[in-house]
């Protein structure tokens, strides 16, 4: 699944212990995905305190998208978070047009 | 004679047609495949050898032998070089590996090297059955999805950690150093420690503080009061031997010198 990052402004992913949140993250800073916005920053910050592991994503015009995956899996958080991209896309496209 | 054998086999009508007439205009014998008559066909099909079945089918009475699949060479090999590398290794260092371009990769491996750091990939299938026979267990559940490992048979945790600092894209799990597993934190905390010389200087240098404090502390009470009885006797020959000039301080030290006659 490609991800694309055009109206993404930076990543923050906590609590990086999780199996879900590695192949998030290992999707996340794919060559392609890495590549469609350099701007982008990825941060990561990896503990082992039992806290619940979240991703706080901040797209370009402001809005943030905060996932908690305590209970979601890795697919799931892939599919919400590649279809607002996808959104905000359409919606850019149709602001430039 | 032909005809009179004919004739003589009992009344067949002149002129009759066989029922079967075999027609030859086709070959039999060809060099392309060619089905065989329709009759024949059913012949064949009806003919066919059914042979017979046992009582117990074959399946039931005899045990099923599963092959034993054979070690690739290669999984042998890699076998053999983790475990040595996780034998020769007192620092080994786990990271997610997520995608860095090819250059920064080289510098960050060759800036390791510099310090006898290495950086090794292994699969996780060939790494995950050597640490559940090991003693690095308590590993496992780091090697999941896409690692690699920096092992050193020195320890050297603030190099590594400032070679990682350059490299965003691999991030820290955790690390086994000198046989004691620690996370992303610990191992931060580790490098701020001071080195071991100093470490035990500090330590010596408590111990030694408490009995020197205990020896002062039992000469404090002795000193003290050897002090008082200097700065006593002082005043008192102080005060015999100049009365008029010293009669101001024995008005005002009264307390003394009735201190004096009590003793």
């Amino acid at each position: 699944m490609q991800i694309n990052y055009r109206n993404m402004f930076s990543i923050f992913l906590f609590n990086l212990y999780l199996n879900l949140f590695r192949i998030f993250l290992e999707q996340v800073n794919s060559k392609k995905s890495r590549a469609s916005n350099i701007n982008c920053v990825v941060k990561t910050d990896v503990r082992h305190d039992g806290t619940e592991p979240v991703v706080d994503i901040m797209f370009a015009d402001g809005d943030r998208l905060i996932m908690k995956g305590a209970n979601l899996t890795a697919r799931e958080m892939l599919l919400a978070f590649n279809s607002r991209c996808i959104a905000k896309g359409l919606k850019a496209e149709e602001k430039n047009k | 004679m032909a005809a009179a054998a004919l004739s003589g086999r009992g009344p067949c009508r002149a002129g009759w047609l066989p029922t079967l007439q075999f027609v030859r205009q086709a070959k039999s014998v060809t060099r392309h495949w060619k089905a065989m008559h329709f009759e024949r066909q059913k012949l064949m099909a009806v003919t066919e050898y059914v042979a017979p079945k046992p009582a117990i089918p074959a399946v039931c009475s005899t045990p099923r032998v599963h092959a034993k699949k054979e070690e690739n060479g290669y999984a042998k090999l890699l076998h053999r070089q983790v475990a040595e590398a996780f034998q020769d290794s007192k620092m080994i260092a786990v990271c997610q590996h997520c995608f860095t371009p090819s250059d920064e990769m080289l510098m960050m491996q060759h800036r390791l090297r510099k310090h006898n750091i290495h950086v090794k990939f292994f699969p996780n299938e060939i790494v995950r059955p050597y640490l559940s026979t090991s003693k690095y267990k308590n590993l496992l559940p780091l090697f999941v999805a896409r690692n690699l490992m920096i092992m050193s048979p020195e320890i050297k945790v603030k190099e590594m950690l400032r070679m990682l600092k350059r490299v965003p894209q691999i991030s820290l799990l955790g690390a086994c150093i000198d046989d004691t597993i620690l996370s992303s934190q610990g191992v931060v905390s580790y490098s701020k420690l001071p080195s071991l010389e100093v470490t035990q200087g500090q330590v010596v240098g408590t111990l030694s503080l408490t009995t020197s404090q205990t020896c002062a502390l039992l000469q404090h009470g002795a000193g003290h009061l050897s002090a008082l009885l200097d700065q006593y006797v002082k005043q008192q020959s102080g005060g015999t031997g100049e009365p008029d000039g010293q009669a101001g301080e024995g008005q005002a030290e009264p307390g003394p010198a009735a201190g004096a006659a009590g003793l």
